[in-house]
């Protein structure tokens, strides 16, 4: 397992501490990465929206994608700043998009909105959860548990976009418009195109690291 | 005093660690590898 410096030190300063054994350092390795990474992508994300003017559609992405990417899986990036690029700047983005498409009538976010959701309950069917060589799915129970829930997580989805659509609340139309765009972000990222997309973002950075290198 | 805290946060990141494991990913891009005894 290779972790990241930073959650190395971290976790051997606190297994040190508490005298914990090299698995348990591991583990505190692990969760040391998987939380400042998420940590700093999501306020990264936080703050890029802001400085847009879409915080309220940069919050509907994060929240709709947390409860995808936890229950459906996705591509995935080999680099964690790669990674962090993406995130920081895909989730404003789609809620720029969605501030721009709300002047649309209602009837054609309607008609985005049911496109949307349509494309990814059959991605959920085809394909959920999508595991990676670094998080495997051992477990075909675990496999099914999964599948089930993302589904669920979408019902939802489909729940506050009906619940948003009769709200007199400035933001509906937006945060409807960032749900549905999320939800085929996340589509995307269940599909084939959806994991080359991410290699080529990791195959450009490659060649650059090269190309810097000579 | 300073051993209470520390065992506190580690049991925290411990217990964090394993309801991480049991998504096959999180909100960002990357996968940070599971280790081997988290993996089911």
């Amino acid at each position: 397992m290779s972790y990241l410096p930073f959650s190395r030190r971290c976790a051997v300063f606190l297994a040190t501490r508490t005298g914990l054994d090299h698995e348990k350092e591991i583990i505190l390795a692990y969760i040391i990465e998987v939380l400042v990474i998420n940590l700093l992508n999501i306020c990264l994300a936080l703050l890029l929206g802001y400085s847009l003017g879409v915080l309220p559609g940069t919050v509907a992405c994060l929240v709709t994608a947390f409860f995808f990417r936890h229950t459906a899986g996705g591509a995935h990036s080999n680099s964690p700043w790669r990674c962090g690029l993406v995130t920081m700047t895909v989730f404003p983005i789609i809620a720029l998009l969605g501030s721009y498409l709300s002047y649309l009538r209602q009837p054609y976010i309607d008609l985005i909105a049911a496109a949307s959701v349509l494309i990814c309950l059959l991605k959920l069917l085809q394909s959920a959860p999508v595991d990676s060589p670094a998080a495997p799915i051992i477990s075909p129970l675990r496999r099914k548990k999964l599948k089930i829930a993302s589904l669920m997580v979408l019902l939802a989805v489909v729940l506050v976009l009906a619940f948003l659509r009769q709200s007199p609340w400035p933001y509906a139309q937006q945060v409807q418009l960032c749900l549905a765009l999320t939800v085929l972000w996340i589509s995307l990222m269940l599909s084939s195109y959806g994991h080359r997309i991410l290699a080529w973002i990791d195959g450009i950075a490659i060649k650059k690291e090269r190309a810097g290198r000579r | 005093m300073k051993y209470r805290i520390f065992g506190f946060v580690v049991t925290l990141l411990l217990l964090l660690a394993n309801i991480a494991s049991a998504a096959p990913c999180s909100v960002s891009q990357y996968q940070t590898a599971v280790p081997e005894s988290l993996r089911r």
